[in-house]
């Protein structure tokens, strides 16, 4: 709804037994927009019987304007997305995708940039790695896998970046120690981390006991919005009452009932969607309400969060 | 209750960061007693504490329960800098090997505060991480835009530039990049015609 670009693939390869690496380019044939590293696009999937947006990170060189890059890990608890992307899509289809938005940037002042990924969280430091050279920084990439088989572009970073890319192999018994890497860097290090819930946490409870201050901690989620009971929202301003389902977010059901919320993220990360709440409990499943927020049950985020109970009423 | 001008810059009494695992008090001139009063939160500190000080002009009893501090054995050193530039040169061979982890405390002139702020910024140090407290009867820099000037220990609201000779009138308006408040022609339109002169506090 907001900004669409159609875009054709025009290419899709798998590169890991579980990752499928896509090229985009635009249908009209015109420049892509210019985006900085880090940047993520939502790319909207008409499935049977719904719409389904997921955000990925944009891992192309940003000064290409030709096609952008985006690799889909498929999840096995899938929503019906990552599966969507792997089976239905074909090189030639036309998918629609979000202008870039990004909440991951670079913090140009650092001395020094300490890029950490996980998994399939190596995406956004692929665009990123394009920046941080082009502006000659320091960087150094630490990558954690589960198997050199299951290590997206793993070989290609170690190939155009000698000396920088540090790679460690669950299956070989390698192990990325974070208090050694974070109790020892300069003045002005930033630390950016991407990948699996544990890995960020780690990252962040070593950086404070390190005494890292928060500005130099930056991370970025891929939490796709997890299941739970149905329930039905009545959306106050008309009265209408949707259903949302289990494998539903409440912006979904909005959305497929003909009301578009405003949003930016979809994963609960950047509060554009905040939406009043005025009767009922919600389950709050998001990163940015805080504490006290969250308490009063007034306030929720409904890209992905749910109600805690059957009824819920909410200001839209 | 703060400025109404938010770059005018609000300053702290140095507090202990306990969280830091590296502290560094950084001072001159009339921030001794502040330096003192932050060594000796800090004394109960695990981390290695570094006290760097400027002497000049400064209270020579304080400076010697400054040197007396070295004998506590969380401080790692006193070094005490009889040259008033000499604590700003030697700053960034501190920063060139400090680590990530440390914090600063800085207390002296509003001049010398952003002085080491934005050496520090040179090295990637967020100002977040650095604690100012301004000490001192010293004036305000201030930066004449017409002639690009900077002028030393402004105590009035009207002040001529020694170069360009305009009357500028001393705004709140403070530059942390060129570490000066603004001084804009105060009688551009009539020249001649200008408000009265007064002294202006910090």
């Amino acid at each position: 709804m907001n900004n669409i670009i159609p875009v054709k693939v025009a290419r899709a390869e798998m590169i890991t037994p579980l990752v499928r690496h896509f090229t985009l380019r635009a249908v009209d044939g015109l420049p892509l927009p210019v985006f900085a590293g880090g940047s993520h696009v939502i790319v909207s999937m008409y499935a049977d019987e719904r719409v389904i947006k997921n955000p990925y990170s944009l891992l192309s060189d940003p000064a290409d304007t030709g096609s952008y890059g985006i690799a889909v890990r498929l999840q096995e608890a899938s929503r019906g997305g990552s599966r969507y992307m792997h089976e239905a899509v074909r090189v030639g289809d036309m998918l629609e995708i979000s202008r870039p938005v990004n909440l991951f940037p670079l913090d140009t002042l650092a001395r020094k940039h300490l890029l950490i990924a996980g998994g399939i969280g190596i995406t956004p430091f692929m665009s990123q790695i394009h920046d941080l050279k082009r502006r000659s920084a320091a960087f150094e990439l630490h990558y954690a896998v589960r198997s050199l088989a299951n290590a997206p572009f793993a070989q290609h970073l170690l190939n155009e970046n000698p000396g920088r890319v540090h790679l460690y192999a669950d299956d070989q018994g390698e192990r990325l120690d974070l208090d050694a890497l974070l109790g020892d860097q300069p003045l002005g290090t930033h630390v950016y981390v991407c990948g699996p819930q544990g890995l960020m946490n780690g990252v962040r409870a070593a950086a404070q006991r390190s005494g890292w201050e928060a500005v130099s901690i930056h991370s970025e989620a891929f939490t796709a919005p997890i299941a739970g009971a149905p329930y039905t929202a009545v959306l106050a301003r008309t009265g209408q009452e949707i259903e949302i389902g289990p494998e539903q977010t409440l912006l979904e059901a909005a959305e497929a009932a003909g009301i578009y919320p405003n949003y930016m993220c979809r994963g609960g990360v950047c509060g554009v969607c905040e939406t009043r709440v005025l009767d009922g409990q919600v389950k709050h499943l998001d990163h940015y309400l805080s504490a006290e927020d969250q308490a009063t049950h007034q306030k929720m985020m409904i890209c992905v969060s749910r109600a805690a109970c059957e009824r819920i009423v909410i200001d839209l | 209750m703060p400025f109404p001008i938010k770059s005018k810059p609000n300053y702290c009494l140095l507090a202990a960061d306990w969280t830091g695992r590296h502290h560094i008090l950084i001072g001159q001139g009339a921030g001794s007693e502040a330096m003192l009063r932050a060594a000796r939160q800090l004394v109960a500190a695990a981390a290695p504490v570094e006290i760097h000080f400027n002497s000049d002009q400064a209270d020579t009893a304080l400076i010697d329960e400054l040197k007396g501090l070295s004998k506590a054995s969380s401080i790692t050193s006193v070094t005490i800098y009889p040259h008033a530039r000499a604590v700003l040169s030697h700053l960034a061979e501190i920063l060139d090997t400090a680590r990530m982890g440390s914090r600063f405390y800085v207390a002296g002139s509003e001049a010398f505060l952003w002085d080491v702020t934005r050496i520090a910024a040179r090295f990637g140090v967020d100002p977040i991480v650095i604690q100012r407290e301004a000490t001192g009867k010293d004036g305000r820099n201030v930066y004449c835009i017409h002639c690009k000037t900077t002028l030393t220990n402004v105590t009035t609201n009207i002040v001529q530039c020694p170069h360009c000779h305009r009357h500028l009138l001393v705004r709140d308006h403070f530059s942390r990049f060129r570490n000066a408040y603004m001084g804009v022609c105060a009688d551009a339109e009539v020249p001649g015609e200008r408000p009265p002169v007064e002294e202006i506090a910090r």
